[in-house]
């Protein structure tokens, strides 16, 4: 029953900022924040479970966890990334949600380095070893 | 077959996590870069999970596949702890035969009742590329001051008077640097005895006067 909590706590919101973006539109977007945040609140625990599904079908394939936990990183700085600009673009700042997400892939460039020099060198190995 | 199966497994495991994984991506602007990351994860996976059956080596960067799993990419670090535990209870073997040999020699040095030796110390060749590998290099033997040369003794446990004592002096290289303390000859023969008995040459002998 979770799902209709969601659903009904988007509706009240997309309802009152509906009603308020008119009136005060300051407000509205604080509502928009706040309905966010009490969304992410309310299947935060869940995401705690699945979290530990990927990490125990890692252990089992083998995989080390330096890797999972940059992938674990980089999706989390895309899912802040896009909230923020979202809300940015919903308050009619579309230039600061451009920014937004141009930080936020420069960061996801970042964390990945050292899985790009990796696939380098192991293509290189390849390479080299074939020759 | 089993590396082909561990390998297909593995192969199989990956493909899902990176599956499950892409559920997880957001839906806008940013899930093309993440999908991007991911699958050159996937790549270097791949690359790692086919590159241990051919042993090729990934030092230089934090492993993908760490073997966990099945057992594999260990060899080396097994090889490389056999090889310590190895020279270590090599290390250990040659401790215990010098140590035994030392017994021996003071043993067979205690039976000449003319030479007081307090200690022995027996050096044999520990490196194992050696040709020489566990022979006698030297033996050395800390001689003390003979009780019967020794100094006068106190004078409630005098019983003979004090005889002075016969020094023969014996110009061979053997001769003590005191010569008054023990006996030459004594010591000569420990040399020989112990020449002898381990098929070492008299220079291997080395007596150290205390």
């Amino acid at each position: 029953m979770d799902v209709l909590q969601i659903v009904a706590i988007g509706l009240m919101a997309t309802v009152l900022i509906g009603v308020l973006r008119s009136q005060r539109p300051e407000l509205a977007v604080l509502l928009s924040v706040a309905a966010g945040v009490i969304l992410f609140l309310l299947v935060l625990g869940k995401i705690g479970s699945i979290v530990g599904i990927i990490t125990d079908l890692s252990a089992r394939a083998g995989i080390s966890m330096v890797y999972l936990g940059t992938i674990m990183k980089i999706i989390g700085i895309a899912y802040i990334a896009e909230f923020g600009a979202q809300i940015c673009r919903d308050a009619g700042e579309g230039a600061v949600a451009t920014k937004i997400e141009f930080a936020a892939k420069i960061l996801i460039m970042v964390l990945a380095v050292p899985i790009v020099v990796a696939v380098l060198q192991s293509l290189l190995k390849l390479l080299g070893e074939a020759g | 077959m089993e590396i082909i199966r561990n390998l297909v497994q593995s192969l199989v495991i990956i493909i899902i996590l990176a599956m499950f994984l892409e559920m997880l991506l957001p839906a806008g602007e940013m899930r093309t870069y993440v999908k991007m990351i991911m699958g050159l994860l996937v790549i270097i996976a791949v690359v790692q999970a086919v590159g241990s059956i051919a042993r090729w080596s990934f030092e230089e960067m934090p492993a993908v596949v760490t073997g966990a799993g099945d057992g594999r990419g260990q060899l080396p670090e097994i090889l490389e702890t056999g090889r310590k535990i190895s020279a270590r209870q090599q290390e250990l073997g040659i401790e215990q035969y010098r140590q035994g040999l030392a017994r021996q020699v003071t043993a067979l040095v205690n039976l000449n009742q003319e030479l007081p030796v307090l200690d022995v110390e027996v050096n044999v060749e520990s490196e194992s590329g050696k040709p020489g590998f566990g022979q006698i290099k030297e033996i050395i033997l800390t001689v003390g001051e003979n009780p019967e040369q020794a100094g006068p003794e106190p004078e409630g446990e005098k019983l003979v008077d004090n005889v002075t004592p016969v020094t023969v002096q014996v110009g061979s290289p053997g001769t003590p640097d005191k010569p008054g303390a023990v006996n030459p000859k004594a010591v000569a023969g420990i040399v020989g005895v112990l020449t002898n008995f381990y098929n070492i040459k008299p220079e291997q002998v080395k007596i150290i006067y205390n």
